[in-house]
């Protein structure tokens, strides 16, 4: 089926990516997309990113952990990869107490059997907070982030700002999908 | 063209599967979309035929252009999910070629058939089937589209099983051995 293809050689590409603790992270640059990438990519935009502001249009290279981890030198696709970098480089869920800050990033994973897997990673870029009477007469408050992060959402798609729970386009999708935030900071 | 397997072509499951992080994830879309739900379901009652999978993705490698990106990844994603929960020579020969590719331009299809591949080492069988005429029966349990089976190879014929060297599979006949 595809001997023609096998005659072509080889035109991947990739870099020397390492981990802190000097693993090597295996990665691909990934080509600039064509015209039916950049399609869906806009159609995407126009069908749930009412309220996402673009910051980079449809470009090859890296994709959202290519982003976080890479700076956007190439893409990082496979999940043991991206378990190698958070376990080398120190990147731990944010406790219960502590705040998120600009830079955090945020994990959506998704559930697959009883173990949660890495689904799309986002830059966190603002931090505003909700703050919500939890006594009547307001004695006690609770504060809750609204975080607003940079996205790239695959290795063909454009950056977009948006708020972490903007995320229309995986609902309906029986994923289980969860939001958390993750830092490096000690 | 294979109706289900147009599908995947359509803008509609494009959509469904653009926006994954990982390869494993991506298979996850795949898995979960209803437009390989209806293919797996033809592919497993004979309603999709291997000849029109190998149609299908002739017709896709019409499009290759070396250094463009591919336009039909996605579509050949799905197929090699599609093909990985099908247990037949034409699946794994489909698969491990598309593995051994080497192309930028298709990278994310090539990736999704060594995950594929990886998963059908996982669901391997747990006995080897031993072809006729070397035992007189091996008998075992492995999966077979994407469920758990039973299997007997005979070398004699009996009066349940009256044909040599067939492969039985929950008490259907699936192949000669």
């Amino acid at each position: 089926m595809f001997e023609e293809l096998h005659l072509i050689g080889d035109t991947t590409q990739s870099i020397v990516l390492q981990t802190r603790k000097g693993r090597d992270v295996r990665n691909a640059i990934a080509p600039e997309p064509g015209g039916k990438q950049v399609a869906i990519y806009g159609l995407i935009r126009a069908q749930f990113g009412a309220l996402w502001k673009q910051r980079k249009p449809a470009c090859g290279g890296y994709n959202c952990f290519g982003h976080l981890f890479a700076s956007r030198r190439t893409a990082v696709h496979d999940d043991a990869e991206i378990q190698k970098i958070f376990e080398d480089d120190g990147i731990r869920k944010l406790r219960p107490d502590e705040w998120p800050q600009v830079d955090d990033l945020v994990l959506y994973s998704y559930l697959q059997g009883r173990t949660r897997k890495p689904f799309h990673v986002a830059r966190i870029t603002k931090v505003e907070s909700l703050v919500i009477p939890e006594q009547s007469g307001g004695a006690l408050m609770k504060r809750t982030p609204i975080l607003t992060v940079v996205s790239k959402w695959n290795d063909s798609a454009g950056e977009d700002e948006h708020k972490w729970r903007d995320i229309g386009l995986w609902e309906n999708l029986d994923l289980d999908l969860e939001a958390e935030v993750f830092t490096e900071r000690v | 063209m294979d109706a289900y397997l147009k599908k995947f072509l359509s803008e509609e499951f494009a959509i469904r599967t653009s926006f994954a992080g990982t390869t494993q994830a991506l298979r996850e879309l795949i898995l979960r979309s209803p437009e390989f739900k209806d293919a797996r379901i033809a592919l497993a009652s004979g309603a999709i035929q291997e000849v029109s999978i190998s149609r299908f993705a002739g017709e896709l490698m019409k499009d290759f252009r070396q250094g463009e990106r591919f336009p039909h990844e996605t579509a050949l994603t799905a197929i090699a999910v599609l093909l990985e929960g099908y247990s037949s020579p034409f699946a794994e020969e489909f698969l491990i070629d598309l593995a051994r590719v080497r192309l930028a331009e298709m990278a994310g299809a090539v990736r999704m058939a060594r995950e594929c591949l990886k998963h059908v080492k996982d669901n391997a069988p747990d006995v080897k089937v031993v072809r006729f005429p070397t035992v007189s029966l091996q008998a075992g349990t492995f999966s077979f589209k994407g469920e758990a089976a039973w299997i007997v190879v005979l070398e004699r014929p009996t009066s349940t099983h009256p044909e040599e060297g067939a492969i039985w599979i929950q008490g259907e006949r699936y192949a000669t051995a």
